[in-house]
C-alpha cells in the first residue's frame, strides 16, 4: 500500500517538477551572465532596429542604467566526428551581445566576478566583430566536451560555420545552468543576415538601486520616448508570459498524473477495507473491552495517515528521480510548441513537494475514511459474525445518484473553459465532467450486479462451482460493488486514453496524408522547433526551387506577432511556379474567390486563420483582425479557416508578398519540393544534402518515420499511465477476491467438507472474478466512449483549439478487454485456489 | 600627457603620424609644431590620431562646507588609422574608455567606476564640437565654452555640474605643441582649462547636494608612446588661492631618475608664466600608502620644491592627500593607478590651494606592460 501511494505521489510530483523545469528554461541573457536584468525593452512585433538606439540612448540620458542589446538565434551544433549530413543535431541558443560593453555590466554587480567579467579579459587581445570566435556556457562545454581553443561547427540559418572557442564562461550559481553560446553582437548580426537588428535590450541597474524608484523612472522616460516603437517589461512579466504559454500544457499533465493517483486511491480503499475485515474479531474484542468508536476511528485513521506520510515521502523521492528522466521529453514538447528551452535537469521545488505530499496524505486519509468508519461503527456482536452485515461505500447503493452524476457531467461539458486572457484556457469544467462521468458510471454499473446475476442464472447449469459463484451476485456485497466501480474507473480511463490517442493519430495522419504530398522537405538544421529563429535565406530557396529536378516548390514564411497582447504567428506561403495550387485542409473553406496578395478597396487584407487561432480568439469567417506589423497596423479579414495540428498558438496566413513587405524579409521557415517525374528522390535528397549541409533535408518517407517517432515519444507518458490503470484494475480485483475468500473462510471449509474440491472452489472464484471483471470491463468500455468524447470534443478542443475526428480503435480495445478479463479471471482463480486451503479452525 | 600614456598601457598597443600633422609609419597622424587650432572645432575629436583624452579633476563644496573631490576622464583610442566614428551602432574603429571617481572628504570614502565601449550608440566623441558620451556619462560644451558634465558612480553617486572657464584656455608647450620624447612622433597637442568654476548638483547616496567649486580640464591629442626606459609618471594640477596654477609631470625612468622631458609649468591669469625642466624642481615623497587590493605602494604625500616666477625664489609646497585610499584598481583596464584630491600646504602648514595628483606605475611593472 505504501508503494501504491508512493507511485501515485511520485508520478504526480515528477510530472509537475519536469513541467516546471522545462517551462523555466526561458531566461534572459543578463540573468545568465550578470545575475539579473531589471527591465527588458522590446518591440511589440518584429525586431528592434539598431537605428532606434540613438533615440533610446537619449531617452535614458544620465540615468544610472546599463543597457545590454541582445540578438538571439538558435543554431544546430555539429559535433566533431559527426557527419555533416546528420539528420538531427543538438539545438542551442546563440546569443549576440557587445562583448566589450557587457563587461561594464559586471561592475554593477557585487564584486564584479560574474561571468560577464570573463569576456575579453584585461591583457587579452580584443578582437571585436570576430566572426570566428564564440564563448560557451559551462553547460555547453561540459555536455559537448568543448574547451577553450577547441573548434566546433554550428549551422546558422542554412549554412555551417566553423568557430573556435574563445573561452568557457564560469559558473557562478546565477546562470550556470544555462546552455548557450555567445558571440560578439555585430558578428552574429552578420552571421545571421540580420544586420542592424536586435531582439531586445536588457537593462541592468546598480545593485543598490534595484527594485527602487529608478524602475518607475526608467519606464517613464523610455515610454515617453517610445512613440509606439518599443515597450518596457519587467523580467518577471516576461517570465510569466512564457510560463502562461505553457500553463495549459502543464495543467493537462498534472491532471493526467493526478488521475493516476485517483485510480491508486481505489486500490488503497480496497486494501484498507480488506484489512478492516481481516481484523473484525480484533475490533470486536476491543469494542467489548470498552474501546470507544472515536478511539477506533482515530486509530484506523492514524494508520491511513501513516500510510499517506510514508508513501508520500517515498513518492517524493521516486518523483524527483523520475523528473530527471522525464524533463527532457517535456522540455522537447515545450520547445516544439512554445519557446526554446534547453533545460535537461529538474530541480527540487519545495512548493511542488508540499503539494504532492499533501495530496498523497489527503488521498490516503480519504481512502481510509470509509473503512475506518466501518470499523468504528461495527457493533461488538457483529464483529464476530462470519459474514459482515454490511461493507463498502454506501454511495454505491444509490444508482440514481450515478444517473444524476452522468446528467451533471453532460451539463458540465456545455460550460466554457476557464480563460486567462487569450494566453491560456483551462478546460476545468471538462475535467469536472470527466470526474462526474467516472463516478456516475462506476455507481451505475456496480448496481447492475444483481441484474447480471439474473441474466446468467441458467447459464451455469448444475455445476456447483458456477451456482456458488453466481449466488454471490444476487445480493452483492459492498466489496463486489466497489470492485466493479474500481474496474469501471480504471478500464474507462485506460481505454479512454487509447481512444483519444487513436483519434489523434487518425486525424493527424489524415492531415499529414493530405498535406505532406511533396517528395522532399527541408528546414534549417537548428530549427527543430517552432520557436527557433533559423531561416532558409531567399537566395538559398530560390536556387533550390530553380533546380531542373524540381517540378514545384512550396515555401512557408512566418513571424511571431502579438494579437490581443497574446503571442501568435503571422504566416504565408509561396508557390513556385505560382500556378501551383495551395494544399490547405479546410475546417471552413473560403466562400468566394480569394486574393491574399493585394488589399481590398477598403484597405483590408484577406487572410486565412487556423482553427486554433479562431477558437482561441473567438473569431470566424468574415471577422476582422487588426495586427501590428513592423510596417504598422494591418486589418485582415478572415476568409477561410484551416486545420493546423502543428501549432496550438494559432496562426493567420496572409499573402507572401504583403508579409515580405511588412517584415522586410522573404526568408522561409520550411521548403517542400515536388520532383519531376522520374527523378530518384533519395539520390536527389543526398545530392541536395551535400550541397546544403546546413539544411535538414528529408524525403517524404523519412519525414513520416520521424513524425511516427515523435508521436510515440509524445504519448509515451499517457501509455505509461494506461499501464498503471490496467495494473491497478487487476490488482484491485485480486485484492477484492482475497478479502472475499477471507470472509468466506468458514463457508469454504464447509464446502470442502461437503466434498467440493480445491479446483472446484478455484473455478468458482475464477468465475466470480471473471464476471466481476467482465461487468467492470463493460462499464469501463462504456465509460471510455464517454470519456473519449469528453477528451476529444471538450477538453482537447478547449485546450488546443483542435477538432479531432472520433475514431474507435476496436482492435486495441478488444485486446485491452481480453487482457483484463483473462488476467482478472486467472488471478481470481489463483486466489480461489489459495482460499480453498484456508483452515476453518483458524477463524476463531 | 600622463593619461595618454596610461591609455596606451591599458590597450596594450605599440607605437604608431589635418591640422598640419605628420603621419606615423602605421598611418596615424602625429602632433607637429605650430598647430593652428580653431575652436570650438578642436575641442572635439581628432580621429586621425591614435589617442585623445578629455580629463576633468576638481573640488566640490556644499553650502554646509562639506567637501568632495571628483575625477571624470574620457579616452578615445583608434583601432585603425583613418577610421571614422561609428559606421554602425557597434563600430570597430574606435574604443572609448572612461573613469569617474568621487572622494568624500568628510566620510573618508572613495567611490569610482570604469567604462569601456566601442564606438557606436553607447559611446562617441564627436568631431567639430565637444560632445562626449560613454554610457550615461556625457560632456557637452556651449558657445561660451561652458561645459556640462553628467555621470554616475554605480548606484551611489550622480553628478550633474556645469564647468565655466574663469580664465582662457592654455596651450601647453610651444603654442600647444608638447614634446614627450626624443622621437619626432613623441609629442602631443595639449589644451587645458586650468580654472573652471563648478556649479551643479551632486547626489550622494540618495542625498541631493547643491555644490560649487573649481576644476581643471585637459584635452590632449597624440599618437605617441612611453619610452622603453620609462616605468611610470607622477602628475599634479595645483590651483593656488592666489589665482595662479601649476601643472607638473615627472616621467620616471628605470633608474629612478626623471626623464628630461618632464615639465613644470606656472600659469597666471593671463596664461603661461614659465616652464621648467626636471633639473629645476624636485618631487619627494613624505609618506607611502600600500593598496590592500593591488599591493601597489604609492608615494601619496608629496613635497614639491619649485621655482616661483614671482621673484624666482624656490618654494616648497606640500601636496597632502585628503585621504590615502584613492586608487582606481583597473577593474576593466587591468592597470591600477592612484588619482586623488589633495590640499596644498605651504611650509608653515597653511592650506594655500587645492591639487589633484596622479601616480602610475606603482602597482606592477608598467613599462613591461607597455611593451
Amino acid at each position: 500500500m505504501v508503494l501504491i501511494v508512493a507511485l501515485g505521489v511520485g508520478s504526480f510530483f515528477s510530472v509537475r517538477l519536469a513541467g516546471r523545469a522545462a517551462a523555466s528554461g526561458f531566461d534572459l541573457f543578463a540573468e545568465a551572465v550578470t545575475g539579473g536584468s531589471d527591465l527588458v525593452v522590446e518591440t511589440r512585433v518584429g525586431e528592434f532596429p539598431t537605428a532606434w538606439l540613438p533615440d533610446f540612448r537619449e531617452a535614458l540620458g544620465s540615468l544610472p542604467v546599463k543597457a545590454v542589446p541582445v540578438l538571439e538565434t538558435t543554431v544546430g551544433l555539429v559535433l566533431p566526428g559527426s557527419p555533416g549530413s546528420a539528420m538531427d543535431v543538438p539545438t542551442l541558443r546563440m546569443i549576440g551581445v557587445d562583448l566589450l560593453a557587457v563587461r561594464n555590466v559586471a561592475t554593477y554587480r557585487g564584486d564584479g566576478k560574474t561571468p560577464a567579467a570573463s569576456f575579453a579579459n584585461p591583457g587579452e587581445s580584443i578582437s571585436l566583430g570576430n566572426l570566428d570566435q564564440v564563448y560557451l556556457s559551462s553547460r555547453v562545454s561540459r555536455d559537448h566536451h568543448l574547451h577553450r581553443g577547441g573548434e566546433l561547427t554550428v549551422i546558422v540559418n542554412d549554412t555551417p560555420r566553423h568557430l573556435s572557442v574563445a573561452a568557457v564562461l564560469p559558473e557562478d550559481g546565477s546562470g550556470g545552468s544555462g546552455s548557450f553560446l555567445v558571440m560578439d553582437l555585430p558578428a552574429l548580426q552578420r552571421l545571421t543576415g540580420r544586420e542592424d537588428r536586435l531582439d531586445h535590450i536588457e537593462l541592468v541597474f546598480p545593485e543598490s538601486l534595484r527594485g527602487g524608484p529608478l524602475t518607475e523612472e526608467v519606464i517613464r522616460v523610455l515610454m515617453a520616448a517610445s512613440e509606439g516603437r518599443w515597450v518596457v517589461r519587467t523580467p518577471d512579466a516576461e517570465r510569466a508570459s512564457a510560463q502562461s504559454m505553457t500553463m495549459a500544457f502543464r495543467f493537462n499533465l498534472s491532471i493526467l498524473s493526478s488521475l493516476a493517483l485517483l485510480v491508486g486511491l481505489f486500490l488503497i480503499l480496497q486494501a484498507l477495507e480488506a484489512n478492516v475485515l481481516r481484523r473484525r474479531s480484533e475490533i470486536g474484542v476491543l469494542r467489548m473491552l470498552g474501546a470507544e468508536r472515536r478511539w477506533l476511528l482515530g486509530s484506523w485513521m492514524a494508520e491511513a495517515l501513516t500510510l499517506g506520510v510514508v508513501g508520500s515521502g517515498l513518492g517524493l523521492l521516486l518523483g524527483f528521480a523520475g523528473a530527471q528522466v522525464m524533463v527532457r521529453g517535456v522540455a522537447g514538447t515545450i520547445s516544439s510548441f512554445y519557446h526554446q528551452t534547453t533545460v535537461s535537469a529538474a530541480g527540487w521545488h519545495g512548493g511542488e513537494a508540499l503539494l504532492a505530499g499533501w495530496i498523497g496524505v489527503v488521498a490516503s486519509l480519504a481512502a481510509g475514511w470509509l473503512p475506518a468508519r466501518d470499523a468504528a461503527n461495527t457493533p461488538p456482536a457483529h464483529a464476530f459474525l462470519r459474514q459482515p452485515s454490511r461493507t463498502g461505500i454506501r454511495l454505491l447503493d444509490h444508482p440514481m445518484l450515478g444517473a444524476g452524476l452522468l446528467l451533471a457531467g453532460w451539463g458540465l461539458t456545455r460550460l466554457p473553459p476557464v480563460s486567462f486572457g487569450y494566453i491560456a484556457t483551462l478546460p476545468v469544467a471538462g475535467y469536472l465532467a470527466a470526474v462526474a462521468f467516472l463516478t456516475g458510471t462506476g455507481i451505475l454499473f456496480s448496481a447492475l450486479l444483481p441484474v447480471a446475476a439474473r441474466l446468467l442464472r441458467g447459464w451455469g447449469g448444475k455445476s456447483p462451482s458456477a451456482r456458488y459463484a453466481l449466488s454471490h451476485f444476487r445480493m452483492p456485497s459492498g466489496r463486489h460493488k466497489l470492485t466493479v466501480a474500481g474496474l469501471v474507473l480504471a478500464v474507462g480511463m485506460a481505454a479512454g486514453m487509447v481512444l483519444l490517442i487513436h483519434s489523434f493519430q487518425v486525424t493527424l495522419w489524415g492531415w499529414i496524408d493530405r498535406t505532406l504530398t511533396a517528395d522532399v522537405f527541408m528546414i534549417p538544421k537548428g530549427q527543430q522547433t517552432a520557436s527557433g529563429k533559423q531561416r532558409i535565406l531567399e537566395k538559398t530557396w530560390r536556387t533550390i526551387a530553380s533546380d531542373p529536378a524540381v517540378a514545384s516548390a512550396e515555401l512557408r514564411h512566418g513571424f511571431p506577432i502579438e494579437y490581443a497582447d497574446t503571442p501568435t504567428f503571422l504566416t504565408a506561403r509561396t508557390q513556385l511556379p505560382v500556378s501551383t495550387p495551395f494544399r490547405h485542409i479546410w475546417v471552413e473553406p473560403p466562400r468566394s474567390e480569394v486574393n491574399l496578395q493585394s488589399p481590398t478597396e477598403s484597405g483590408q487584407w484577406q487572410a486565412f486563420a487556423s482553427e486554433s487561432f479562431c477558437r482561441r480568439f473567438g473569431k470566424g469567417l468574415g471577422d476582422e483582425v487588426t495586427i501590428l506589423s513592423p510596417a504598422g497596423e494591418k486589418t485582415l479579414r478572415i476568409v477561410g479557416m484551416f486545420a493546423d495540428y502543428g501549432n496550438e498558438r494559432g496562426s493567420v496566413e496572409v499573402g507572401a508578398d504583403p508579409l515580405a513587405a511588412w517584415f522586410g524579409d522573404r526568408s522561409a521557415i520550411t521548403v517542400s519540393l515536388v520532383l519531376r517525374d522520374g527523378v530518384p528522390v533519395e539520390a536527389f535528397r543526398t545530392r541536395l544534402q551535400s550541397e546544403y549541409p546546413g539544411l535538414n533535408i528529408r524525403s517524404q518517407a523519412l519525414l513520416r518515420e520521424e513524425i511516427h517517432r515523435l508521436f510515440r515519444d509524445t504519448f509515451s507518458i499517457t501509455l505509461a499511465l494506461q499501464a498503471i490503470g490496467v495494473t491497478v484494475a487487476v490488482a484491485g480485483l485480486g485484492l477484492a477476491m482475497i478479502s472475499l475468500m477471507l470472509e468466506r473462510r468458514r463457508e469454504l471449509a464447509v464446502l470442502r467438507e461437503l466434498g467440493m474440491t480445491r479446483r472446484g472452489i478455484a473455478g468458482s472464484a475464477a468465475l466470480e472474478g471473471g464476471l466481476t471483471a467482465g461487468l467492470g470491463l463493460l462499464g469501463g468500455l462504456v465509460l471510455s466512449f464517454i470519456l473519449g468524447w469528453v477528451l476529444i470534443f471538450v477538453i482537447n478542443r478547449q485546450s488546443f483549439g483542435w477538432t479531432l475526428s472520433y475514431a474507435v480503435p476496436w482492435g486495441r480495445l478488444a485486446l485491452l478487454g481480453a487482457g483484463i478479463l483473462v488476467t482478472g479471471t486467472l488471478v481470481s482463480g489463483w486466489v480461489g485456489h489459495w482460499g480453498a486451503s484456508l483452515k476453518g479452525e483458524r477463524e476463531g | 600627457m600622463k593619461r595618454g600614456i596610461m591609455f596606451l598601457v591599458i590597450m596594450g598597443v605599440g607605437l604608431s603620424a589635418s591640422l598640419r600633422a605628420g603621419v606615423t609609419a602605421d598611418g596615424f597622424a602625429y602632433a607637429t609644431p605650430n598647430p593652428s587650432f580653431q575652436f570650438p572645432r578642436d575641442h572635439g575629436s581628432h580621429p586621425e590620431f591614435r589617442i585623445e583624452w578629455w580629463y576633468y579633476t576638481g573640488h566640490l563644496f556644499a553650502a554646509s562646507g562639506r567637501r568632495f573631490g571628483f575625477e571624470a576622464t574620457f579616452f578615445r583610442y583608434a583601432l585603425h588609422p583613418g577610421g571614422d566614428h561609428a559606421e554602425s551602432a557597434f563600430g570597430t574603429n574606435q574604443l572609448y574608455m572612461a573613469h569617474m571617481a568621487l572622494t568624500d572628504v568628510e566620510g573618508q570614502t572613495f567611490l569610482y567606476e570604469e567604462r569601456l565601449h566601442r564606438d557606436g550608440w553607447e559611446a562617441w566623441a564627436k568631431e567639430g564640437e565637444l560632445d562626449l558620451r560613454n554610457g550615461n556619462w556625457s560632456v557637452t560644451m556651449s558657445e561660451d565654452e561652458t561645459m556640462t558634465l553628467k555621470g554616475s558612480i554605480r548606484g551611489e553617486v550622480r553628478l550633474d555640474v556645469r564647468l565655466a572657464p574663469q580664465q582662457d584656455k592654455v596651450l601647453f608647450g610651444d603654442q600647444g605643441y608638447s614634446r614627450k620624447g626624443d622621437a619626432v612622433e613623441a609629442a602631443s597637442w595639449y589644451i587645458t582649462f586650468p580654472r573652471l568654476e563648478v556649479a551643479g548638483e551632486l547626489t550622494f547616496r540618495g542625498e541631493v547636494i547643491p555644490v560649487t567649486g573649481q576644476a581643471w580640464m585637459d584635452h590632449e591629442i597624440s599618437s605617441s608612446q612611453l619610452d622603453p626606459d620609462q616605468v611610470g609618471w607622477d602628475w599634479a594640477s595645483i590651483q593656488l588661492d592666489d589665482g595662479r596654477s601649476v601643472m607638473v609631470y615627472l616621467l620616471r625612468q628605470k633608474d629612478s631618475t626623471p626623464d628630461v622631458h618632464s615639465r613644470l609649468t606656472w600659469i597666471g591669469a593671463e596664461g603661461i608664466l614659465g616652464a621648467w625642466g626636471p633639473s629645476d624642481f624636485s618631487w619627494t615623497a613624505r609618506e607611502t600608502w600600500t593598496s590592500p587590493e593591488t599591493g601597489g605602494v604609492y608615494p601619496v604625500d608629496i613635497d614639491l620644491v619649485l621655482p616661483d616666477p614671482d621673484g624666482g625664489a624656490a618654494r616648497r609646497l606640500r601636496l597632502k592627500p585628503v585621504m590615502a585610499a584613492q586608487e582606481l584598481t583597473g577593474q576593466l583596464s587591468g592597470v591600477p593607478y592612484w588619482e586623488g584630491a589633495c590640499d596644498v600646504l605651504d611650509e608653515a602648514g597653511t592650506r594655500i590651494g587645492y591639487a589633484y595628483v596622479e601616480l602610475t606605475g606603482y602597482a606592477g611593472d608598467l613599462g613591461e606592460a607597455m611593451r
